[in-house]
Parts: structure tokens; sequence; C-alpha cells
């Protein structure tokens, strides 16, 4: 008997030793036919491109090449870095030498005195990961005043970078809006002179309803949904035997997406979305170190981008709504044309360590349906 | 407003508390030695144990939840570290504090066993009213265990009445410090 109870324990350990995230595997898939290379305006989203590393060396160069590209033309570029801009801790004046530069390698591919624009959403790592409120909020300001002394010429900025939620408003030419909230914030409503939650929603609804007639990108950290960690994806052993599993699925940390202060923040942006008659076409965040293209007719933003692996990597798993899903490190950028809004997906695929177009699709058309189709899966995947 | 100060000890006071520690500090090595026992002696063995750590750890990861839940969810890992060895640690400590009294040691813990068990099942109960699906069923099953577990842990050792079989010979606790003077 006991015998048999040391072979249950020892099958049952192996089993959850072997269970892991799931990531779901997706054949990269073009949209055919192939999208039209002449945008008025271009948005790339990059996110959480704080940790200085090989992958994130690959990431932002390629974004450069394609930012050269893009403004060549001359239409309004846009790069968005979706926050953790700084890991571990944000910009920390007392490590300047180490913190400063992880700052700048984002702001480099920007290029100087051009049709180019950085915009840089704070994140929890940005807001000194979980530190007292007044110490995360002097970490975001000094990531602002920052990017004022290494701008050399470059049109930058952290929005919103008062350490207030927002939100900052942006015209992406006459093309598309683009909205930034510190979600953060929003997170914590830290007791401070912003003016609290209730007249921040005011404020979005008021923003949206502003342009009609133009897509709108609204912008945050933290997604609205997630197939990745944040959303619960994460493996029993994970970070000790069952804890951090638990612990997550019963929504215990505040940055996941089950616990109560989170949920409730989703509830009410999207409720803002929703009352401004206005909702973005798409929501884009970073958080989870992935790649994911959500469509979900249950929020009211459309197509919820995750664009988080700027320079860490986790799984993302198929959920309700997923188009396509990967956990390489790479971007996205949105194209907007008269009609019709493009997304690519760059990033490497399986065997690969070039970045390359891996996904993209028509987000929305004035002249067909689109639903941006999801990509094949590849053998059984998950 | 004149600030309220706690009065300062008085010579005679201070000399009075040196006095104290340092007779305690005497006599304590002056006590007799005696044979440590097991921290889990008959009948509370290896099986007791193993129904110690898993009932601290249920403590542990509901005091956890329970924090989170009430506070909107914690900031960061060593937050949730230190709430959780907190609760580890109290109830590990506590089963083991019972080591003089093997049998009574034997019911508080397989009592907190039984109280992780009725406790996780009574919390998916209440979780699934209401909200029903979500964190929700998960976060009470995991509180309920840890209530549980110390309810569990005090109706066995409260209960147990002390008779039945003699206590292990040579079972005193051991003073910090300990010496033989003679044998």
């Amino acid at each position: 008997m006991r015998r048999l109870g040391w072979v249950i324990l020892f099958a049952g350990s192996s089993t959850a030793a072997g269970c892991t995230a799931g990531q779901v595997e997706y054949e990269a898939m073009l949209s055919t036919p192939p999208l039209t290379p002449s945008p008025e305006a271009t948005l790339f989203l990059v996110g959480d491109a704080g940790e200085a590393n090989e992958e994130r060396s690959a990431v932002l160069a390629h974004l450069r090449s394609e930012v050269d590209a893009a403004s060549a033309s001359g239409v309004p570029v846009v790069v968005a870095y979706l926050g953790d801009n700084i890991y571990e801790v944000g910009a920390r004046t007392s490590a300047l030498e180490e913190d400063l530069p992880k700052l700048e390698a984002q702001v480099e591919p920007i290029p100087a005195r051009s049709n180019v624009r950085g915009v840089f959403v704070p994140g929890n790592h940005d807001w000194a990961k979980g530190g007292a409120a007044d110490i995360g909020r002097a970490a975001v300001r000094t990531q602002r005043e920052w990017l004022g002394r290494i701008a050399e010429g470059r049109n930058v900025a952290l929005l919103p970078g008062d350490g207030c939620p927002g939100p900052s408003t942006l015209e992406l030419g006459t093309s598309a809006y683009l909205v930034f909230i510190d979600t953060e914030w929003l997170l914590r409503e830290p007791p401070d002179e912003c003016g609290g939650a209730e007249s921040f929603y005011e404020r979005l609804e008021a923003d949206l309803e502003r342009f009609p007639d133009r897509p709108v990108v609204a912008m945050g950290h933290h997604p609205m949904v997630t197939g990745g960690p944040h959303g619960g994806n994460v493996a029993p052993l994970y970070r000790g035997p069952f804890v951090f599993y638990l612990a997550t699925k019963a929504g215990v940390s505040r940055q996941d997406l089950v616990s109560s202060r989170y949920a409730d923040m989703i509830t009410r942006l999207d409720s803002a979305f929703l009352k401004s008659g206005n909702p973005p076409l798409v929501f884009a965040a970073g958080h989870d170190h992935n790649l994911q293209v959500i469509r979900t007719e249950a929020l009211a933003a459309t197509y919820q981008l995750v664009s988080g692996s700027g320079s860490k990597s986790s799984n993302a798993r198929r959920i309700d709504g997923t188009r396509y899903a990967t956990n390489g490190h790479g971007y996205m950028r949105l194209d907007f044309l008269r009609s019709e809004v493009h997304l690519v997906v760059v990033g490497t695929t399986e065997g690969e360590s070039a970045l390359r177009h891996i996904f993209s699709c028509v987000l929305s058309s004035s002249t067909t349906e689109q639903t941006c189709p999801e990509a094949r899966l590849r053998g059984d995947g998950l | 407003m004149n600030e309220v100060r706690a009065p300062t000890p008085t010579p005679t006071v201070r000399l009075s508390r040196m006095a104290f520690l340092a007779c305690a500090l005497v006599m304590m090595p002056m006590a007799r030695p005696q044979p440590v026992i097991a921290q889990f002696s008959t009948p509370c063995e290896t099986r007791c144990a193993l129904v110690l750590g898993a009932s601290s750890y249920a403590v542990g990861t509901g005091a956890l939840v329970a924090w989170a839940r009430s506070s909107g969810g914690i900031s960061t890992g060593r937050e949730g570290l230190w709430i959780w060895a907190s609760g580890f640690a109290l109830t590990v400590g506590s089963g083991i504090a019972l080591s003089s009294d093997g049998r009574r040691q034997e019911r508080a813990v397989y009592g907190s066993g039984v109280g992780v068990l009725a406790g996780s099942a009574a919390g998916f109960l209440v979780g699934t009213f209401g909200a029903g699906s979500g964190p929700r069923p998960l976060a009470t099953a995991l509180i309920g265990a840890g209530a549980g577990a110390l309810i569990g842990g005090l109706f066995g050792a409260l209960t147990h009445d002390g008779g039945g079989e003699p206590r292990d010979s040579g079972g005193s606790a051991v003073p910090l410090f300990s010496f033989a003077w003679s044998r």
C-alpha cells in the first residue's frame, strides 16, 4: 500500500512536470492578394523592449529598416513602445549608467528631424515594478526626463508622461487617431492630483468622440484579452511547486487579468469605449511577451493586439478569436490606407532566426467585410 | 501640543532588569541536560510530518489568496512570498511545538489534514454561487483549505484529553543552553 502511494506520487509529479504552458503553433500566413505597400500613415507597435539582449537588438535593427522605408515616402509614422521600456524597475537616477542605455537603444530607430515620431507608454515595470506609488511616479517622470535628454532632434515622448492615466492623444495625419493610456495607473489608482479614475473615463469617452470618421487605435501596456501567462497560461511547476500556478489561476496578482482590480479595469475601459459611440478598431498592448492577433465580438474594440516580445518571450495559447499567435520576438505594424487598415506581424518562425513578415491581414475596409482570417495551425496545434 | 513621551527608566529599574537578565543567563546553562526527542516521534512519524507539510502549504496558499483577493491583488512577488512563507512557517512551527506530546501532535496534524479537505470543498461550493466561474471558485477553495487546516489543527490539539498512552520517556524539551555539570 505504501509502495502504491509512492508510485502515485511519482506519476503525478512526472505528469505535472511535463505540463508546460501551451503555445499554439501557426503557419506563417500573409494576406492574399498581397497588401498594398503605399499607406497614408504607419504605426509600429513594439512592447516590453526594455531588456538589453541579442533578441532585442535584432528586433530593433529590423524595426529601424522598416521605419526608414516607411518614412522615405514622407507619410506620418509613429513608433509606439507599449510599456516596460526599462527593466526591471524603471528609470533609476541612482543607476543611470545601467538604465539609460536600455532606453537609448529604443530611441535609436527613430530618425532625427523626420516625419517619424516615437511614443513610449509606461508599463508596470516603468512604475518601479510594484514599488510604492510615489517611487513609481518618480520613475515614470524620470523616464520622461531622460527621453527629453537623449532625443537629440528626435520627436520622442512618454505619453502619458506625468504619472497620470491620460488619455494622451495624437492624430496620425488624417488617417488615424491614436489614444495612449497609462493602464498601470488604472490598476493602482494611487492617491494623487490626477483627478481620479472617474474623470479619466469621462475624458476617454470625450476624446473618442472627436474623430468619428477615423479609425481609432487605443494603446496601453496591459491587454484586455490574452492567451499568455497573464491570461492564466502558466505551467503547474513554473516558479515552484504549484504555488505560482494556483496563485495565478486564483487572481492573486494585480498584473493578471483574472484579478479583481484588473478585471474591473477591463470592464470600465470597455464601457467607456462603448459609451463613446466610436470604439477603437484596435486596442494594442504589451505585458505578455508574445505576439497575438485576436478578433473579439465580446469587447468594444474589435481587434486586440498583443505586441510584447520586443525583448522577452513567453507562450501564448489559442483562445476565442485568436487569428495568430507566436512566442517569437518581433513587433507589429499597422498601415492606414484611404479605406483600409492593414496589419503585419513581424517576427521569427520555428527554425529561423531572421525576422520577417509572418502574418498579415486586412483589419477593416470600407468596401468589403473583413474579419482577418485565422492562420492555419501547424500539425495538431493547441 | 505637548508631545507625550514614555517615562525614562530610573537607574534602579535599569539595574533590576539587568540583574534579572544576568540571572536568567546564568541559570539556563545550569539546567540538567535532557536527551533530545525527535520532533516527530511515535506515534506521529514520517506520514504525520508529510501531512503537516501539506497543511502548512494549504495555510500559506490560503493566506496569500485571501490577502490578495481582499486588496485587489498583490503587486510584487516578494510581497506574495512573505505572506505565503509566514503562513507556512506558522503552521509548521505550531505542529513542531506540540512535539512534547506525540499523541496530541498527531491529532492536531491529522485534524489539520482533514480540515484542508473539508475546507477546500466548502470553499469551492461557496465560490460557485453567484459568480460560478472564473477564478472565484478556486480562490474560495484555497482560502477554505487554509482556514480548514487551522481550524482542524486547533480542534485536534484542543480536544486531546491528554490520557491514553504515557509520554515518551525522557520526553522533556531541551533548554536553550545545556551542558552536563556532572553525571
